[in-house]
């Protein structure tokens, strides 16, 4: 996978995630000619060693301690490399839930988005993700005992839809699947689109697109192994993510007319707790992320299951010293619960010295939130009958007096930096993901979904892709 | 990360980062993770990664995954 000098295609696409890989495996499939460059290296399979601080540096941006600035300061998870982010993700796969699409048409004037316009596409994804719910047996006792709370407390539950076939529940999702059984882009539609022709090129860092006369014509870029390449297309599809498309458009200067790119990042800001079950949980066998509760999801709060090994369990409780200690001897009983928030809070990105600086301050609105949501964990905990409950918060801290800066938290799925708006002042693109004011330019990625989801979004920006791909193919995709 | 932890590990290293409270956090973070990484004690606590990883090799082999 290297090349020097200059490639001519029909369509140049940057970054091989959830919005790349299925844009090029669709238009491929459809006759195009597409070249894909992505920045991070291919994984193999081989390599995944089912060793959380091993697999966190090969196959995260940063060694997955990438983080916001702001109060309080938040790890910002991304994937590096040929399947992106779903490399690495829990696999659930939720629709854009209709009210948010609602809101789009009458905030951001997206009309088009509709349930059932859009309905061909999820169906299509699905379908080629093997998109199923998680059955109880392969959930394990973790989810188990959220399950056994959530029932006593009569709260809305169920299992998770996720992107897995033939999955034996090796508990190490956000690692590196070891049987291939999480279905990421890497594995789907990276091979379909290479299988119809496609081009796909990594270690090839975009320095710029090119535009002259208001019409795209290529990219600019260079390769790890050195030397430059300029691809030549009158179509170029931006998915390089919600953190760095906005940078490669700003170094291209375009797409600020709005003065919008970079802002409005949205993030689901999360958090777990911990419990100390009087059964062994063993909470790494089975399916991480299999449950979810969303009695609170009007208020902005969606529970989902967490949970891994020792290592990563050692680094995630929220104890210090003897405390810590005694709680990781007695693992097997441990048991964790996630909290997202569906967040008001907006942050930015932009460039210092080449590489993104993520402001996102939390707002009240949000504090009120996770004081909620944790107060709403130890209840899930205690009903299900856990010996301690252990909270995200400095000892003796109560969840009705949390402060930001007594949050210990991470955040995923970040959205918005380049967002979709019917109205030029005030979006990057417009509904079929075009950059106003440039013919041929397109983003397809995290970055155009202009607010939060409060579910997680990679089949969003999956079908969002392909429903991009169909419009250059001038085609309806197929219901 | 791998600098981090480094840092963690020695006397001066571990008193600047007790400086920096977010960077000290994820020090102490990452060297507890590498501490329950060694696979004798991951074992003792019911975690063999070893294992699971030639599962999932074994498993790829047989069904003609990638």
């Amino acid at each position: 996978m290297t090349a020097t000098g200059r490639i001519d295609a029909d369509v140049c696409i940057v970054g091989a995630g959830a919005g790349g890989a299925v844009a090029a495996a669709e238009l491929a499939e459809g006759g195009a000619k597409v070249v894909v460059l992505e920045q991070g290296p291919h994984h193999d399979a081989d390599r995944f060693s089912a060793r959380p601080i091993e697999m966190m540096t090969a196959l995260y941006r940063d060694g997955g301690q990438g983080v916001t600035l702001g109060t309080p300061p938040i790890v910002l998870p991304l994937g590096r490399g040929i399947g992106g982010t779903t490399l690495v993700n829990s696999g659930t796969c939720f629709r854009t839930p209709a009210a948010v699409l609602e809101r789009w048409q009458r905030e951001y004037g997206l009309h088009e988005l509709t349930v059932q316009a859009l309905d061909p596409c999820f169906a299509r994804v699905e379908r080629a993700l093997s998109v199923a719910e998680v059955t109880p047996e392969l959930a394990g006792a973790n989810a188990a005992v959220a399950r056994r709370g959530a029932e006593a407390l009569g709260w809305s539950h169920g299992y998770l839809r996720r992107n897995a076939s033939g999955c034996v529940g090796s508990g190490v999702c956000a690692f590196g699947c070891p049987t291939s059984a999480k279905q990421h882009t890497g594995i789907t539609y990276v091979p379909r689109a290479q299988a119809a022709g496609a081009e796909i090129l990594t270690g090839a860092q975009v320095h710029r697109v090119l535009v002259r006369d208001g019409r795209t014509r290529g990219v600019q870029a260079s390769l790890d192994g050195g030397g430059g390449l300029h691809v030549h297309a009158p179509e170029v599809i931006v998915a390089a993510g919600t953190i760095h498309t906005p940078l490669l458009l700003e170094r291209s200067g375009l797409g600020d007319s709005s003065g919008q790119l970079g802002q409005n990042l949205a993030l689901h800001p999360a958090t777990g707790a911990f419990a100390r079950m009087e059964e062994i949980v063993d909470m790494a066998r089975g399916v991480p992320q299999s449950f979810y509760i969303d009695e609170f999801s009007a208020q902005g709060l969606m529970f989902e299951g967490v949970a891994g090994p020792p290592s990563y369990v050692a680094m995630s409780l929220p104890l210090t010293g003897a405390r810590h200690a005694e709680a990781m001897a007695d693992y097997r009983r441990l048991a964790q619960f996630g909290l997202m928030v569906s967040d008001s809070s907006r942050g930015s990105v932009r460039s210092f010295a080449g590489r993104p600086l993520i402001r996102y301050d939390l707002v009240e609105a949000d504090l009120a939130r996770f004081r909620t949501g944790l107060a709403r964990m130890r209840e899930l905990f205690e009903a299900a009958g856990a010996r301690e409950v252990y909270l995200p918060l400095p000892h003796g801290v109560a969840p009705e007096r949390a402060r930001p800066r007594d949050l210990k938290l991470m955040a995923f799925h970040p959205l918005g930096t380049a967002r979709a708006d019917a109205r030029p002042t005030h979006g990057v693109v417009d509904g079929q993901l075009r950059l106003h004011g440039v013919e041929g330019l397109h983003v397809a990625d995290g970055s155009v979904v202009p607010s939060s989801l409060g579910v997680n979004p990679q089949i969003t920006i999956m079908a969002l892709a392909t429903r991009l791909a169909y419009h250059l193919l001038s085609r309806p995709c197929p219901s | 990360m791998r600098l981090i932890v480094a840092l963690a590990r020695r006397p001066r290293g571990a008193r600047l980062l007790a400086a920096l409270a977010p960077v000290h956090q994820l020090a102490v973070g990452l060297l507890a993770m590498e501490h329950y990484e060694d696979p004798v004690i991951a074992r003792e606590l019911g975690w063999d990664a070893d294992a699971v990883a030639a599962r999932g090799r074994a498993l790829r082999r047989e069904e003609g995954r990638p």
